[in-house]
């Protein structure tokens, strides 16, 4: 519970030390709580009282009602609250009361009186009659009034006038009772008696203060008339808009700020936004909400949307409108903003939407409108933001297969001696190497032929290829006499003159064929 | 000038012919790929400016972290963070990794695993007559293993990245009852290490190390 100390200054110390001594409340208050009838809508005490004052009979659902909440003491040394107001209804309401209160000291029939205010206001949520009653705990401090050794004198003719420092000058030192009676003469001219503060018990009770208000009509609201967009505000507002920058860019967002302000509850005022466009991606608008003290009549409340312009050129962000209720007309009416035109820089609107094109063309221009990645696309999850090496191995995977064919690939070549050497006859007539060129060349030709005409290898000789092929043997032999010759090493052979050599030994094999 | 001479030389041109068209394939595959995750990047940011607004910190941290792991170098991410005021836990080396996205280190990954397949594949066919291939091979399999460790590491600093969901102590040890050597704000971003029970230890800007609950941490990329 929230305790609160209202101090009481020095003037209305003094002033609620002089009541405290006076005649009519001179006789202990009892301390006990007496609630009036509805109609009376205020509580009393000798000492403490509680008001609450809506200040009208009808009101509308959903109206924002102002309420004053006042606590007055009297005659207190000192007041500490124990906690807020606390608003008592059966029917359903918000509300929404200031914390701290308003203090003053005020002049009630002639007596100071410090005064506590609460202002606020309430919201009813259901038609029909609304009872209200408020309760306030507090603690008050005091002194009882004693019965008083030196009374003023009431009859006393109030025109006569008597210097209270008159008696002053008649002390007699020799006489006792001349000191009591200058005391007696100071204290009826004084307005204030100075030796009362300090007399009587002091108390310091806790109670509830509670007091009721004047039964209050609430009105439903009327169905005719009332907008499909309506949601609930009631009251007088005004709506001003305004984006964080006049020029933007494409795809850089923007946020648009509308302002409520006005006079009703500010919690049942709620606004689409806008909605998303062609030129506009618009997300949810968001409630700023601000802190507005409750008894300010006219609230603020701020909303703000973030919008993405897709394209460039001159974007028109359109009005948004409220609906809402004047409880003073008992009408619908309502209130927008502005449309408010922003240069966006970047490329323009595709060309579909400003002109319409033949039948041919928006086939394939819709086609490159799928295509093209949209300027703002949905978050992926946030799992996907990293791959998993099993999908990296996934896309690895065909590889494998890959290599396997060229091993295999590989392998069989090799298998096949006579493919083997016809490669390695290339490969040195590549390189220029003579000895190998002409070794692969007869290992080449010999296992040609004597797999060709089913006769041992050693059979194949330069003779027996001139008897079976005749002048298409000529390559073939002059291999075998030029691979004599390089063993003996009586001759040497040039890179041209082997890949030559190459090319017609391997003619010669394939037309033997 | 001969068929069997002709062929090899077609097989050969054709051969060169699809491998530019892949690689062209490739390529606009990349460019595309590269500008949606852009565009998610823009969506991420704008949540991430709508969070800010609305007052949730940690949201709006973990929003602009997402978008930097898709596009690291766009200049509205760079935007998002500083609007954020997030602070980098990274080591130099994760700062050096990280300049690429996780997706673009796979991107690369695949590639070079695919040219290193490939030129592997070509020599192993071609023997000792192509030493081009071997050559091709051996430079591709040297980017497929400097991008295989960029991948390791973007991939483990990535998901190693939490943002504080809700104020926590850094914790002298894994347990609630230990001492706090300081205090974690709302959307610090750290990065989470080894693990006791629901504890994590984690690594917080300006070197601060200490343990902290999971429950008040929540990872960049998903549990």
């Amino acid at each position: 519970m929230r305790h609160s100390k209202i101090l009481l200054s020095a003037a209305s110390l003094a002033a609620t030390l002089a009541l405290a001594a006076a005649p009519a409340v001179a006789a202990p208050a009892p301390l006990s709580v007496q609630v009036s009838p509805p109609s009376a809508a205020r509580v009393h005490h000798a000492r403490a009282f509680l008001r609450l004052d809506l200040g009208r009979k009808k009101a509308w659902l959903g109206q924002a009602i102002p309420i004053t909440i006042s606590a007055q003491f009297r005659a207190v040394e000192g007041v500490t609250l124990e906690g807020l107001p606390q608003l008592k209804s059966e029917r359903i309401f918000t509300s929404d009361i200031a914390r701290d209160p308003r203090q003053s000291t005020q002049i009630v029939d002639g007596e100071p009186v410090l005064v506590a205010t609460w202002t606020g206001t309430i919201t009813p949520s259901t038609a029909g009659p609304l009872t209200l009653s408020v309760e306030l705990p507090v603690r008050i401090r005091y002194h009882e009034a004693a019965p008083r050794s030196v009374v003023r004198e009431p009859q006393q003719d109030p025109n006569q006038d008597e210097d209270p420092f008159q008696g002053m000058m008649n002390v007699d030192p020799f006489d006792p009772t001349s000191i009591q009676r200058m005391f007696q003469s100071m204290q009826r001219s004084l307005p204030m008696g100075f030796d009362e503060p300090l007399q009587g018990a002091a108390h310091d009770d806790a109670l509830t203060l509670k007091a009721n208000a004047h039964p209050l009509e609430i009105q439903a609201l009327p169905v005719l008339g009332q907008p499909p967009t309506f949601n609930g505000a009631v009251g007088h507002f005004d709506l001003r808009a305004s984006l964080s920058n006049d020029q933007g860019s494409a795809n850089d967002p923007l946020t648009l700020t509308v302002t409520v302000k006005g006079d009703g509850d500010l919690d049942r005022v709620e606004l689409a936004g806008v909605a998303s466009s062609a030129d506009f991606k618009a997300y949810p608008m968001s409630a700023k909400s601000e802190a507005v003290a409750p008894a300010k009549k006219l609230g603020q409340k701020t909303f703000e949307q973030v919008l993405i312009p897709t394209h460039g050129g001159a974007l028109t962000i359109p009005a948004i409108e409220l609906a809402v209720f004047d409880p003073i007309s008992g009408h619908y009416t309502s209130v927008s903003t502005a449309p408010i035109t922003v240069l966006v820089a970047g490329p323009a609107a595709p060309p579909a939407a400003a002109s319409v094109p033949s039948a041919s063309m928006q086939a394939p221009r819709a086609r490159a409108a799928e295509d093209a990645p949209p300027s703002s696309l949905p978050a992926p999850p946030p799992s996907s933001l990293v791959d998993n090496p099993r999908t990296i191995a996934l896309r690895l995977s065909p590889l494998l297969g890959l290599l396997l064919v060229a091993a295999l690939a590989r392998f069989g070549l090799r298998r096949d001696p006579e493919k083997a050497l016809h490669r390695a006859l290339r490969r040195s007539a590549k390189q220029g190497s003579a000895s190998a060129f002409f070794e692969a060349a007869r290992r080449l030709i010999v296992m040609h032929f004597s797999r060709r005409w089913g006769v041992a290898e050693g059979e194949i000789t330069p003779d027996a290829l001139r008897a079976q092929l005749g002048n298409q043997a000529e390559p073939l032999v002059q291999a075998f006499s030029t691979s004599d010759a390089l063993r003996f090493g009586r001759r040497s052979v040039e890179r041209v003159e082997l890949r030559a050599l190459c090319s017609s030994i391997e003619e010669s094999l394939k037309h033997a064929a | 000038m001969t068929t069997d001479r002709i062929f090899p030389r077609l097989a050969r041109y054709a051969a060169l012919a699809l491998a530019l068209i892949a690689l062209s394939c490739f390529g606009a595959f990349s460019v595309h790929t590269l500008r949606v995750e852009a565009a998610q990047a823009r969506s991420l940011v704008a949540e991430s400016q709508s969070a800010l607004k609305n007052g949730d910190r940690a949201a709006a941290v973990l929003a602009a972290e997402r978008a930097r792991l898709l596009a690291p170098r766009a200049d509205f991410v760079r935007s998002a963070l500083d609007r954020a005021h997030v602070r980098a836990v990274d080591s130099p080396l994760d700062r050096a990794v990280t300049w690429l996205a996780p997706r673009e280190w796979s991107f690369l990954l695949v590639s070079f695993g695919w040219a290193a397949g490939l030129g592997l594949a070509g020599a192993i066919a071609l023997g000792k007559t192509s030493s081009s291939a071997r050559r091709f091979a051996f430079a591709a399999s040297a980017l497929f293993a400097l991008s295989a460790v960029g991948f390791v590491q973007s991939s483990h600093s990535s998901r190693s990245l939490a943002v504080v969901s809700s104020a926590t102590g850094l914790l002298v040890a894994p347990y609630a009852g230990s001492g706090a050597s300081a205090d974690l704000a709302t959307g610090v971003v750290v990065s989470v290490g080894a693990r006791y029970g629901d504890f994590a230890r984690v690594r917080a800007p300006e070197a601060a190390r200490g343990w902290v609950s999971m429950n008040a941490l929540e990872s960049v990329i998903g549990s």
